[in-house]
């Protein structure tokens, strides 16, 4: 059993490219968040140790397609009253990308020069960038629909990022995955509020504009404080909207770990090791044990450096300490135990995109329904009902019992959920494993 | 003694029927081989034996135990070779014996001898430290193998392990199956390399699409096939009628014309070799050359199947 365990860990921490994932992602994630309500960010870390050099490839057309979005907007929705100059400034994306994030955010650990396809192949070719990220056709167009569209959603899922096939440039073209992939998931997510919020204002009759304040917040760059509206215990203290988001973000990143253990298992099938570990009497279970531990671990380093990293760094203010580590230990316990069931779905019907699925569906709906992006009693009515599924509110509800210097007791809750939850997949992978069927796993 | 009777076994795929009622026996001590051109269902016979997959039908007993009700009984013995090279290429040669060699329940000392024997038997003593994914892929599949090795089993199957590699690592894994059987391992060993094949095994079973098409010891195969033998000859001073009289031999199969020579297809005789020369000297022709070719188990293989081995 340790056995496994220690081979797992030893193949994470061999293995550069996925110890870029658990270490870099976590950090990224945060100092994008301080990108997106806290505006600059600066000294943050130095530059010699991390210094990446991209490429950027833009395969669209700026000028045509903002004539596009503004055809769309007068022709097609017959909306002309919202086109304007100033919004289309307003919400560049190329501003955002580039000066926001690629300058303002990250630029310490990346310099990026813009290129043609052909010359991008090249430089990586001559090891002078190290990655170049390709932002696709209709990347402009898809990016201000998304903003002012209410269901003609475009997912920016096409952004390719193509790295050096050259080994000794594992870390540093993981570290690009591992930070342009999030942006990216970041700027879906604001998508998905954008919907949510848009959506809830039709049907719940909410006064137009009720939002926007905090919509505005997320999607800009304003200095602008949002109270969260939870306020009403006397004595406690009250955070800041940037507080909400660091713990609300963090909640929704670890749920993405989940599906890493489940990824391991599916390559240890395709690799045999997993049958040749079969063959040498190893149960299924006993793999499955070693991967919850090895989820366990990477959840709790990476809440450890999100932790670590915006208190420092962006002073967020994380309460008492055991409040925090209890949350952090239930939240890995539950996020592992997600993690063993989608192992086991993934393995027991071969098919790794079970992870993905996750992913994006259900990691993404907890988020919503948790609060991640928006507090929980600001959602519409509906979705609160439904917020009782989200593993996140609970995991945000420990965390803020901690910053609002509730007492412990108060947290019980939340702790429970936590456990109940991560319990619950444990039987659920026991039960599905009982169901798996030697057929074929090559 | 029987160590492994297999009997009836059946498998299939979504869509293929893999194999198709197989049966078959290992004896104590031998090197049984399976030869079988690509997809004969090899790989699947043994996955079986292995526990790796459950039959549709038929039984495996190991040592008078069912090992599909129990897979037990086979798995602390078994030494099991996969086709495919199933390491973890980031950890180091060592340490992939460390784990493998606890995974099979070794510990502490018995361990460390155990990797050091098995290193000597593999020839990678040298490079244990390195990753394995900066070995060559002779240096693999020779690991591959060394992990099998570790607790000693009573059985080793190989499933095709010199496929792709340097001829000198094939000659390696070659007699190092020999040092082993020596040792009193018994075998099986698979391949369609009819070579290794016949270098290796005492017994052989050919399969051929899900089904063995024959089985026995090199002799006996062949023997199966009469008139498989090329009787090679280059001749001067001759004319048809010559060929027409040979082929109207009764051991001669078939007589044919390739570029300058005659390729006569004879059965086993003993006095076909002096009849052929008789007639030759009667007709007034010369020999200038002539050479018969032993039979393999291609020739077989081609006689039962009407195909080759490999294309
Ligand atoms: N997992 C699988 N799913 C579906 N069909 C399979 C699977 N594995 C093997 N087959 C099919 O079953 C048949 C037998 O395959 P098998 O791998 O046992 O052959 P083999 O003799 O080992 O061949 P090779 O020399 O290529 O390894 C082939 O037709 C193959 O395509
Ligand atoms: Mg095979």
């Amino acid at each position: 059993m340790l056995n496994l365990i220690i081979k797992d860990f030893k193949n994470i921490f061999y293995d550069i490219k996925s110890l870029a994932f658990i270490l870099i992602m976590p950090i990224a994630l945060m100092s994008i968040l301080g990108m997106a309500l806290q505006g600059v960010f600066s000294d943050t870390m130095s530059s010699d140790v991390f210094s990446v050099q991209i490429g950027v490839v833009k395969d669209y057309d700026y000028a045509d397609e903002v004539a596009k979005v503004e055809d769309t907007v007068v022709n097609t929705w017959n909306a002309g009253e919202y086109f304007s100059d100033e919004i289309i400034n307003d919400f560049n994306p190329e501003t955002s990308f580039f000066n926001d994030f690629l300058e303002d955010s990250v630029g310490e650990m990346v310099s990026y020069t813009v290129m043609t396809n052909e010359e991008a192949d090249a430089a990586l070719k001559a090891d002078e960038i190290q990655a170049y990220v390709v932002l696709p056709k209709n990347f402009v167009f898809n990016s201000y629909v998304n903003f002012m569209a209410v269901e003609d959603v475009r997912y920016l899922s096409e952004i390719k990022i193509v790295s050096s096939s050259n080994p000794s440039n594992d870390f540093a073209s993981g570290m690009v995955n591992e930070m342009i992939t999030p942006y990216f998931a970041t700027i879906n997510n604001f998508v998905s509020i954008n919907r949510v919020v848009n959506q809830a204002t039709l049907d719940y009759s909410i006064p137009a504009g009720a939002f926007d304040g905090l919509r505005e917040e997320m999607m800009s760059n304003t200095e602008q404080r949002y109270e969260v509206p939870k306020e009403n215990i006397p004595g406690s203290k009250t955070i800041s909207s940037f507080q909400y988001y660091a713990v609300g973000i963090m909640a929704m990143f670890i749920l993405y770990s989940a599906s890493i253990g489940a990824r391991a298992m599916y390559d240890e099938t395709k690799e045999h090791t997993f049958q040749r570990l079969e063959v040498a009497g190893a149960k299924f279970s006993k793999m499955s044990v070693s991967n919850f531990f090895r989820v366990m671990l990477i959840v709790m380093v990476q809440s450890g450096i999100m932790i670590t990293y915006s208190s420092v760094m962006l002073k967020v203010d994380w309460g008492s300490i055991q409040n925090l580590l209890i949350v952090l230990l239930l939240s890995s316990f539950a996020v592992a135990g997600v993690g063993t069931f989608i192992a086991t779905l993934t393995v027991n019907f071969n098919n790794p995109r079970i992870g993905s699925v996750f992913e994006f569906a259900v990691v993404q709906m907890m988020a919503l329904l948790g609060g991640s992006f928006i507090p929980v009693e600001v959602l519409p009515e509906g979705f609160q009902k439904l917020s009782f599924l989200s593993l996140n509110a609970s995991v945000l509800g420990g965390y803020l019992n901690g910053m609002y210097d509730r007492p412990l007791i108060e947290m019980l809750e939340y702790t429970n959920y936590m456990i109940i939850f991560g319990l619950a997949f444990i039987v659920l992978s026991l039960v599905a494993m009982k169901f798996r069927r030697r057929e074929s796993l090559s | 003694m029987n160590l492994l009777t297999v009997t009836n076994l059946e498998k299939s795929y979504k869509k293929i029927k893999a194999v198709k009622g197989i049966t078959f026996h290992v004896k104590q001590g031998e090197v049984l081989g399976l030869l079988g051109p690509n997809g004969a269902g090899k790989s699947t016979t043994i996955s079986m034996i292995a526990t790796l997959l459950k039959p549709d039908a038929g039984e495996v007993i190991y040592n008078g135990t069912d090992i599909v009700k129990n897979p037990k009984a086979i798995q602390e013995n078994l030494g099991y070779v996969p086709q495919e090279i199933a390491l973890y290429p980031m950890l180091s040669g060592k340490e992939n014996l460390m784990f493998w060699g606890r995974a099979y329940g070794l510990k502490g000392n018995t361990l460390k001898k155990r990797i050091e024997e098995v290193s000597e038997i593999i020839g990678i003593a040298d490079r244990l430290k390195d990753k394995v994914k900066t070995y060559s892929g002779g240096m693999k599949r020779r690991l591959n193998i060394g992990v099998a090795l570790l607790h000693n089993p009573e059985l080793i199957i190989m499933d095709e392990p010199t496929v792709g590699i340097d001829p000198q690592s094939r000659n390696h894994i070659l007699d190092t199956v020999l040092k082993l059987n020596k040792q009193g391992m018994t075998v099986i060993y698979t391949s369609h390399y009819m070579e290794e094949v016949e270098f290796l095994c005492s017994r052989i079973c050919i399969m051929d699409q899900g089904e063995i098409i024959a089985e026995g010891s090199k002799e006996e195969l062949i023997k199966q096939i009469d008139g498989a033998r090329d009787l090679k000859l280059r001749l001067e001073n001759y004319d048809d009628t010559l060929l027409a009289k040979i082929e109207a031999h009764p051991s001669v199969v078939s007589i044919e014309k390739s570029d300058g020579d005659i390729i006569a297809k004879i059965k086993q005789d003993t006095q076909i070799i002096k009849d052929i020369v008789d007639m030759i000297n009667e007709h007034g022709a010369s020999i200038m050359s002539m050479d018969v070719e032993e039979p393999n188990l291609e020739a077989v293989f081609l006689q039962l199947t009407g195909r080759m081995l490999r294309d």
